[in-house]
């Protein structure tokens, strides 16, 4: 069972108590392109989340700033035999990652080396989601 | 539709989606298949040892569909 935390602090205080040193970290970035698809929309939310023992789990969710970007669609090679509903949805596709990485990214690694580095100083070790 | 997109490995550092899950809004699509996001993610084909959708393993000529999560994970790399 999870037990969801309010704030930070709360979580690191219950960390305390348990004895727990290390959370993970894990980041997620949901993207909205408008309909007329000129306009892409990114919600960030960093998750932090620790293994209390017996089962049982904590979580701290904090949102990253919504950024609004607008961008034009890149042409894209797309064989003749492909569905034009294809193409658009390839184009969406792209057009979100291409924003994503020119503005969305440096806000999103911002917020988490911002989040990490409040772990740190109450002496809690962040481990990054891996394989 | 929404799907969602997570990499492992190197491909955090090589694809266009990078260390964070990513969800997008794409519009429907009949007949899109996880091989074909692979150019707009910056995934070599070859790379990919194994795709996972939502959370079993995966293939690339796989339809992608409303609410699928997809995760590429990489081969080791040869140094």
């Amino acid at each position: 069972m999870a037990t969801r935390f309010q704030t930070l602090d709360e979580l690191v205080e219950s960390l305390r108590a348990r004895g727990v040193r290390d959370v993970r970290l894990t980041a997620k970035v949901a993207t909205t392109t408008s309909p007329g698809g000129k306009q892409v929309t990114f919600r960030g939310r960093l998750r932090v989340s620790a293994d209390l023992g017996d089962g049982e789990q904590a979580e701290y969710e904090e949102q990253v700033l919504r950024y609004v970007t607008e961008t034009k669609a890149p042409e894209l090679p797309v064989s003749s035999k492909v569905a034009p509903a294809l193409r658009t949805a390839q184009a969406a596709l792209a057009q979100q990652l291409q924003a994503y990485r020119g503005n969305y990214r440096a806000a999103m690694q911002a917020a988490r080396s911002n989040l990490t580095a409040r772990l740190k100083r109450v002496g809690v070790n962040v481990v990054e989601a891996e394989d | 539709m929404r799907i969602t997109i997570a990499v492992h490995g190197h491909f955090k550092s090589t694809s266009a989606v990078g260390n964070d899950e990513i969800t997008f809004a794409l519009p429907d699509a009949d007949g899109l298949r996880v091989r074909d996001l692979l150019d707009a993610l910056n995934i070599v084909e070859e790379e990919i040892r194994q795709v996972s959708y939502n959370g079993r393993p995966g293939r690339l000529d796989e339809a992608v569909r409303h609410r699928a999560r997809l995760e590429f994970f990489p081969r080791e790399r040869r140094r």
